[in-house]
């Protein structure tokens, strides 16, 4: 699809724009001759649909590590991890989850920590495998249940060592969470190799899908008749076993009550053919550059400007501008044609560790369809804004 | 027009003896082809379905059987043979029922009631 003429979207850790053709070619597809309801009817458009559906969990088993029935499919990365997180916890459990975590995180937690079903700690998160273990171990209590990791932070290029930070967590019981919002797509995650028992991604960022999609895939330990029986997260129909009050007892059945989004799914099917096609690495190291690029630009720029993190190249850039709030930056890079975030990002405790202004910083995110000239304008578009006063 | 109850009559499929509801339902990517009621009927009495607990496994069933060399189609079977309501399952020809079934255990795929 085209940007609008000289737009700079450089807000692809909400949601990746502009969308490769072929997805919207797929969604395109999927709407005129594949539509019908999936799982409730056997004549020929549900069952295309459910082909749909099935085609999309088999490529994400294959590109994550797992299996395709333990795939269930949901409307977010949020809507993933409330799932994961309120399915597999039990009264009196300890859970832990580090400084860079999401609200999306933070809040189901909080919630459920407020109501008294359980409790849980907060570690420093670390791209040290080593340190991270070491904080990770010195929190660790006899009822820890569950570790829940962002792999890589939404506001800064901290990537976690999840095949380190898994292994620990198999050796101990613990059942480990990834928060793959921003690293799916870009990072290599295989969830049988780095033990990740609930593996939580949206469809619409690194996979290139549609808005609404998102999916968990569920480990061994969660899977098949001998796994752990999780609790379910939402009642309702899913076109199996109807005369039954209760939903099925496997996966991913258990987990799927409604309509699926077939378009959105049809789409994530489309996107991770993208990915693929274009390489992760490449992905990832095209948006290392680009940081590269910017943080030069930047640097030479002014001292009004302050780049928060430690300089790991990644795809996000973190500044702010003096005097001036993050708000008040991004409303005026929109007056110039470029798409950027502002505030806390949902990510409160990330800025706190940070140390980030009151009102949030600026986020450059970058995505596979950026280019060095947008960068270059957006140096410029800055440059502008920081010594206009 | 009859409205339906719980004392209703037995279905044709229920009088021949086998319950081949759902069964006539062909090649999902493919519109379903002609030939009226009794050639359907035929090719019904031709079939046997293999319940399974999910759509997902059903389908997986059915590339896997298709792999082998085993045509089979995902169906929805009804009631009866799905026993908690509503489910699906595949739809093989009544000769190679045996080596579907076999093929399917094979793989760890269980079905949900073995026998024609």
């Amino acid at each position: 699809m085209k940007k609008d003429q000289g737009l700079i979207y450089f807000d692809n850790a909400a949601t990746s724009f502009p969308k490769p053709a072929k997805v919207l070619r797929r969604t395109a597809s999927v709407l005129s001759r594949s539509c019908g309801n999936p799982g409730r009817s056997g004549h020929l458009l549900s069952m295309r649909a459910s082909e749909v559906v099935y085609d999309c969990r088999r490529r994400l088993a294959e590109e994550f590590g797992g299996e395709l029935e333990n795939v269930v499919f949901t409307s977010s990365a949020t809507h993933a991890i409330n799932l994961g997180i309120k399915t597999a916890l039990k009264v009196g459990d300890h859970v832990l989850i580090s400084d860079i975590e999401h609200n999306s995180v933070i809040r189901p937690i909080a919630k459920l920590a407020e109501r008294g079903l359980i409790t849980y700690t907060v570690y420093p998160a670390s791209a040290d495998a080593k340190r991270v273990i070491s904080d990770i171990s010195e929190r660790v209590r006899p009822n820890t249940a569950m570790l829940v990791a962002c792999h890589h932070s939404n506001i800064c290029n901290i990537v976690q060592p999840i095949r380190e930070i898994g292994g620990f967590c198999r050796e101990n019981g613990i059942s480990f969470l990834v928060d793959a919002a921003q690293s799916a797509g870009t990072l290599d995650i295989d969830a049988r190799r780095d033990c990740i028992d609930i593996l939580c991604a949206p469809g619409h960022k690194g996979l290139y899908g549609l808005p609404g999609s998102g999916f968990a895939l569920f480990g061994e330990r969660y899977s098949g008749d001998s796994g752990v029986l999780l609790g379910t997260f939402m009642e309702g129909g899913n076109g199996i076993r109807s005369r039954e009050a209760f939903m099925p007892d496997f996966l991913p059945d258990r987990l799927e009550a409604g309509t699926l989004a077939v378009p959105a799914i049809g789409a994530m099917s489309a996107g991770l053919d993208f990915v693929r096609e274009r390489g992760k690495e490449r992905i990832f190291s095209h948006e290392k550059r680009l940081y590269r690029r910017l943080a030069r630009g930047i640097s030479e720029l002014s001292e009004r400007v302050t780049v928060y993190g430690d300089g790991t190249e990644g795809a996000i850039l973190l500044f702010s501008v003096d005097g001036l709030g993050s708000e008040e930056v991004a409303a005026r890079l929109d007056d110039l044609g470029i798409c950027v975030r502002a505030g806390l990002h949902c990510a409160p405790t990330a800025h706190r560790r940070l140390g980030t202004p009151e009102d949030g910083a600026v986020r450059v995110s970058f995505g596979a369809m950026n280019t060095d000239e947008e960068v270059d304008r957006f140096t410029e578009a800055l440059e502008k804004i920081a010594f206009a006063r | 027009m009859k409205y339906a109850d719980k004392n209703k009559q037995p279905t044709v499929s229920e009088r021949r003896g086998r319950i081949t509801e759902g069964t006539r339902r062909a090649e999902p990517l493919q519109a379903s082809e002609g030939g009226g009621a009794e050639a359907r009927a035929q090719a019904d009495a031709e079939r046997s379905v293999i319940p399974l607990r999910s759509l997902t496994g059903s389908i997986k069933a059915q590339k896997l059987l298709r792999e082998l060399g085993i045509e089979a189609r995902v169906v929805k079977p009804g009631s009866a043979y799905s026993g908690g309501g509503c489910g699906y399952g595949i739809s093989v020809s009544r000769h190679s029922y045996d080596a579907a079934v076999k093929a399917l255990g094979d793989a760890g795929i269980a079905p949900l009631r073995i026998g024609r």
